[in-house]
């Protein structure tokens, strides 16, 4: 430990620690401009300098490791004109359209101008006047405001590794710019925005909605994928403006995906539904909530008299709450007596690492997921392993993954090879001597291993457990795909297989089935089955959207999405995380669905979330006593037993390998329904390689049918240099899509112009 | 006989009939007056200047709803209006215009006025008993309080000028008054004259029978349109009446150079009226106890010294 | 003995009563208001206009800062990116019968939009046209500019000070 002496106040901190830290700990503030924590040191604005005692030259205290016993003074005159000096020098270029710049009111240049008290530039003062960049979907770019302080260059270098913009020129000609000035050619995370401390870089979606002093603001946790970052939620009267980091703060560090920060359009949709649709002999009707219920209520009041409580299914959707999926497990077990209680989710297996864990891994092996796309907060964990710790990350995967730029072990092939070779890295594991004894050699060696896979593919699952029983220190991480898939399998919704209720349907076992935010259609365990429900005694169905499922239902109620109730979800790690309820827009929670329907049963369930909570820390020992702002959920084990051998191998025949590709822009069902994402992705495109399709002669946006054994479709055509040859890859969670794999997660198919 | 019958009710309506435009142009010229005082206008909008504001507001009291309260006194109530107006314009009856034009020469005209002037009250009294209403029974109190009180002290100074005069008719004493106006030896005889006028018709600054603050509007405050309106005629009646005793009385009536008798007459008894209006304008209301003090302590006494030393003076000169 | 004489010969009334004379000759200050009009200052705060340039296009940009100043609430903004990237103002609504015409609206616009005009009748047999729009403010101004006021007799002087 060091002695420092900060405006006359003395802190003991460890060496090397930089000045401005130092001063946090005095609690003395020094501005910075270009300083983030999260960050390498850069020291481009100067914003920061502060004077030592007994050194003539001024330091950056964003940039200067302190040594003991120095002196630092944060204030003086000299000071404040070094500052108000380097403010007037960024502002030479600068426009002042501050009325118009949508940074207006949360600007950090704005507030150094105010705070150094600069009134008038000195200088002859030429604003550019540069056209907007307007080539990326979300990110507005606009040259002239900005002030080269490189953070956004940083974050997308050091944090996201996509290095999708850079500073172009020299001297006064400096820009941030693409490579050759192409369109932007990213992940869409919005990193850039939310590090630039000016107007340059513009979320397109808020882009002049609104003026952040106007905004309210909820902290809560986003309610798209299992990651489960910590968001402030932005809103204005009953609508939601934007959804954006809480700065460096939650699991996710302030960091957030293009699907978090662009994809919360549909909770504002027009096309939400606001009354309650209930179906009689082929006619809908629009009804109240109550009435609605009261139907729901007397139909299932006849089937359990008729055919018996077994004839009743509950299925729910890993998008509602732990409280909801409580509720729905009470109103099935002992309201009506049913342990017919489904989800997509099974209790298989349990989240072990955490992403700090993952983050401080020294050795990272991810099988089969491409977890950039599919849980992007996850990606950065892996890449912040691979790439700031140097762990060495071994990513086997049919295509490359953005992954690639910081793997050196990526392997690749048709799915078929890639399997074969995630078969013999476990028997590596394990011990026996193969082409990757080498690479599993370094996953035994490591202290803390860290292995990230699919738990939605059970080939993958069984090779996870065979790594995980080869080698007990690895830590395992199933790479879940929904907000709550965690938490509904801990409320009791994972013990039956999904296929059991895809049969049930078959064979006319259930006679009412209550679904509570999913869309069977869309799944493709159900999909095949779905059609089945329309013929149901009672379908119930919530859905914040009339999906192909509820279309099916005879009664319909419509429910609120994440940003409108209160709740907790529980991520991929199995951290328990509350959320806040910011908007409201007139519809009701599947909580007071639950609830009403309990009472019209004539049993008492509470839908108030405290109650809830009560019940849960009695009913669910996992959860007795946990924090719900937060607490990791300790597991008392991962796998929940032997997980049965299945074929990995491609099923039927066919010229192509057909696997299902992760998406960024969608986790499913939600996103579809915002209209700015739609516009980049709107439909489910095949993805396919460039050789592969110079061979067939086809386009980017060409369309073709692709045909395999028992399934047929018509897609867009996306030519993916990533994609390996003889491989092609479509998205699951599209209506279309999960009809093709039903058949198997790895399949064969051929292109039919 | 009949001719002289019918001669005499034409004088009597014509009269009438300009003491009532009087009376109602009497409504204009104060609120004009003191509008002007207070740096406003006063009425504008009804006819050019405003000149048809007291026909409109005439019509508007003929065409308002005549309220009776369901406990008031019914005959008392419906005759007392009467009795506030017919004694004010009775008393033009002896009123010397010029040297022929008068109803009636009597002898005891000064008598005869201050005698319609004391019936007068009894309007005042009737109405507020009527009314059974505290606000109107305060003000007809003290009305009568008030008119009574000073009557005496305008008697007492009436009779300095008929002493002078050694008549009790108007036109004598006005005659009387050729040489040398009244109001030079009997100054002090005018100003109590003066103050006790403005009380005896109960007029700012005495105003308390209707003092708005207290009283609402005193003893007429339960009556509407004509009957309210009654009340108004009697009270600016009662103006014109004392301002046309003032010029007989001090200003010597109807003579003077040039201009003809009557012209002489209206321009002595205008300018006592205007003196009201500035009053009005001037002059806060009294305290009713100030009232009283000022009338029995102070007016009465210097009335009664003034007559003794006037009759002193007149004995003294008369022999 | 002052007090004796004024006592004996009212100085005080007579002051009183040459007061109210002198006062009767004075010009009186009414105004004859709907008939005739009242003066106008110059800096006499009305209901709004907002500039537009030389083609029409208003000068506001949209940036809020009338509706965040606005003592009263009664500026309300919508804006949105318009199809060419620009700031595009979906909606601006100013509640004439809410707004306490303090002016800090013009105060603080920053690109010299907003101002207060001359105009100051508001009065009207419903209340639907008391929350005027864009295209009422810019109208305003047009009407401020060519004098063409619906009180006739603002004066010319109002006009000159409009357009500089």
């Amino acid at each position: 430990m060091v002695t420092v002496k900060i405006d006359g106040k003395e802190v003991q901190v460890a060496p090397n620690t930089l000045i401005l830290d130092a001063a946090k700990e005095a609690g003395v503030s020094i501005p910075t401009l270009c300083h983030d924590s999260r960050l390498n040191p850069f020291g481009a604005c100067r914003v920061c300098l502060v004077e030592q005692v007994g050194n003539p030259k001024l330091q950056a205290a964003c940039t200067t490791p302190v040594t003991d016993k120095m002196e630092i003074v944060t204030r003086s005159e000299k000071l404040s004109r070094v500052r108000k000096t380097a403010i007037e020098l960024l502002l030479i270029n600068h426009p002042l359209d501050c009325p118009v710049c949508d940074k207006g009111g949360e600007c950090t240049l704005q507030d150094l101008t105010y705070e150094v008290g600069v009134t008038k530039v000195r200088f002859d003062a030429k604003p550019n006047d540069t056209p907007v960049d307007h080539t990326n979907p979300f990110i507005e770019r606009d040259i002239d405001r900005c002030v080269l302080c490189g953070r956004c260059v940083r974050v997308c270098d050091e944090v996201v590794n996509i290095q999708a913009i850079s500073f172009l020129n020299r001297g006064t000609d400096t820009i941030i710019g693409t490579s050759f000035e192409q369109p932007w050619n990213c992940e869409y995370c919005g990193q850039c925005i939310s590090v630039c401390p000016v107007g340059s870089l513009n979320n397109r979606i808020y882009l002049f909605k609104n003026r952040p002093w106007n905004l309210d603001r909820v902290k809560s946790v986003c309610g798209l994928c299992s990651c489960g970052c910590t968001v402030d939620i932005d809103y204005e009267g009953n609508e939601v403006f934007r959804m954006k980091e809480s700065p460096e703060e939650g699991i996710n560090h302030g960091y957030m995906c293009a699907k978090g920060r662009f994809g919360f359009e549909f909770i504002n949709s027009i096309k939400r539904e606001s009354e309650a649709v209930v179906k009689a002999g082929g006619e809908s009707k629009k009804v109240s909530f109550n009435e609605a219920v009261e139907v729901a209520v007397e139909k299932l009041k006849k089937v359990k008299d008729t055919a018996g409580a077994d004839a009743i299914a509950v299925v729910v959707s890993p998008r509602l709450t732990n409280e909801e999926a409580f509720l729905a497990g009470k109103l099935a077990k002992d309201v009506l007596g049913t342990s017919n209680l489904f989800s997509t989710e099974s209790n298989e297996v349990y989240p072990e690492a955490t992403l700090e864990e993952v983050e401080n891994s020294d050795c990272v092996t991810v099988l089969n997921i491409d977890v950039t796309e599919s849980n992007p907060i996850l990606g950065l964990a892996v890449r912040h392993a691979a790439r700031k710790n140097t762990a060495p990350l071994a990513v086997f995967y049919p295509g490359y993954t953005a992954l690639r730029r910081v793997s050196k072990n990526f392997v690749t092939g048709n799915p078929d090879e890639v399997r074969a070779a995630m078969e013999s890295y476990a028997a590596a594991v394990a011990g026996a001597s193969n082409d990757y004894s080498a690479l599993a050699a370094k996953l035994t060696n490591a202290e803390r291993p860290v292995v990230v896979f699919d738990p939605y593919n059970k080939a993958d699952v069984k090779i996870a457990q065979d790594i995980k029983k080869a080698c007990a220190k690895v830590k395992i991480v199933p790479a879940k795909s929904k907000n709550n898939s965690v938490g509904i399998v801990d409320m009791g919704f994972g013990a039956k297989c999904a296929t059991e209720f895809a049969k049930g349907l078959e064979s006319g076992k259930f006679k009412a089935v209550i679904v509570l935010g999913e869309n069977l259609s869309a799944r493709s365990v159900w999909t095949k089955s779905a059609s089945k429900a329309a013929g149901l005694e009672l379908l119930l169905v919530t859905d914040p959207f009339m999906s192909e499922t509820a279309a099916m239902a005879n009664v319909y109620i419509p429910v609120a999405t994440f940003a409108e109730k209160s709740g907790s979800f529980t991520n991929l790690e199995g951290r328990v995380q509350s959320i806040e309820k910011a908007v409201d827009k007139g519809v009701n929670t599947d909580a007071c669905v639950v609830s009403a329907l309990a009472k019209g049963l004539g049993a008492q369930l509470p839908a108030d979330v405290s109650a809830v909570r009560g019940m849960i820390e009695k009913e669910v020992p996992l959860y007795s006593g946990i924090n719900w702002d937060g607490g990791v959920v300790s597991y008392p084990y991962v796998f929940a037993g032997e997980v049965a051998a299945t074929d990995g191998k491609a099923k039927g025949k066919g010229k192509f390998f057909l696997y299902p590709a992760s998406l960024r822009l969608h986790s499913g069902s939600f996103t579809r329904w915002s209209p700015d994402l739609a516009k980049v992705y709107g439909e489910p495109m095949l993805e396919i390689g460039v050789e592969d399709a110079k061979e067939l002669g086809i386009k980017s946006n060409d369309r073709v049918k692709v045909k395999g054994e028992g399934f047929e479709g018509e897609f867009l055509v996306e030519i993916e240099k990533k994609v390996s040859k003889g491989c092609i890859a479509l998205p699951e969670d599209f209506v279309a899509t999960a009809g093709i794999f039903c058949n198997g997660k790895s399949l064969r198919a051929d292109i039919v112009k | 006989m009949v001719l002289a019958i019918v001669f005499t009710l034409i004088k009597i309506l014509i009269i009438v009939v300009c003491v009532l435009t009087g009376v109602a142009y009497m409504t204009y010229a104060e609120r004009k007056v003191i509008g002007h005082m207070q740096v406003r206008l006063g009425p504008v909008h009804t006819g050019p200047m405003g000149l048809l504001q007291p026909l409109a507001d005439g019509l508007k009291l003929m065409s308002k709803e005549d309220m009776t309260p369901d406990m008031v006194d019914k005959p008392v109530f419906y005759v007392a209006p009467f009795l506030g107006m017919v004694p004010g314009i009775a008393a033009f009856a002896v009123i010397p215009f010029a040297p022929n034009i008068v109803v009636a020469d009597i002898n005891v005209g000064v008598l005869y006025i201050l005698a319609l002037s004391s019936v007068g009250v009894y309007g005042i009294i009737m109405s507020g008993w009527a009314s059974n209403s505290k606000y109107a029974t305060l003000g007809s109190l003290r009305s009568s309080a008030q008119i009574i009180s000073y009557e005496t002290a305008m008697g007492l100074s009436i009779l300095g000028p008929v002493l002078l005069a050694g008549s009790l008719n108007l036109k004598e004493i006005t005659e009387a008054q050729r040489g040398l106006w009244f109001f030079i030896p009997q100054f002090v005889a005018f100003v109590i004259y003066s103050i006790s006028a403005v009380a005896e018709t109960n007029r700012a600054p005495f105003d308390l029978p209707e003092a708005e603050t207290e009283l609402v509007a005193g003893f007429h405050v339960e009556y509407s349109g004509m009957r309210f309106a009654m009340f108004f005629l009697g009270e600016y009646a009662n103006m014109y009446v004392v301002s046309c005793m003032c010029a007989i009385l001090f200003l010597g009536g109807y003579t003077g150079p040039l201009l003809p008798p009557l012209v002489w007459f209206l321009i002595k008894m205008l300018a006592f009226m205007f003196f009201f209006l500035w009053l009005r304008a001037t002059l806060p209301r009294l305290r009713f106890d100030q009232l009283m003090n000022l009338g029995w302590k102070v007016l009465i006494p210097i009335a009664l010294a003034n007559l003794l030393i006037t009759s002193i003076v007149v004995y003294a000169i008369r022999n | 003995m002052k007090n004796v004489f004024e006592t004996i010969f009212f100085t005080e009334i007579l002051q009183g009563l040459g007061i109210t004379l002198s006062h009767m000759f004075k010009k009186p200050v009414t105004y004859r208001y709907p008939f005739e009009a009242t003066p106008i200052q110059d800096r006499f705060r009305g209901i709004q206009y907002i500039k537009t340039h030389a083609d029409g296009r208003t000068k506001c940009v949209g940036c809020y800062l009338c509706q965040k100043v606005c003592p009263s609430e009664c500026i309300h903004i919508e804006t949105d990116c318009g199809p060419n990237g620009e700031r595009l103002i979906r909606k601006y609504e100013l509640d004439l019968s809410r707004c306490i015409y303090c002016g800090y609206c013009e105060e603080v616009c920053p690109v010299d939009a907003i101002h207060m005009g001359w105009e100051w009748n508001t009065v009207a047999s419903d209340r639907s046209g008391y929350v005027i729009n864009m295209k009422t403010l810019s109208q305003n101004y047009k009407d401020n500019v060519e004098g063409n006021w619906k009180n006739k007799h603002l004066k010319k002087k109002l006009v000159e000070g409009v357009q500089q």
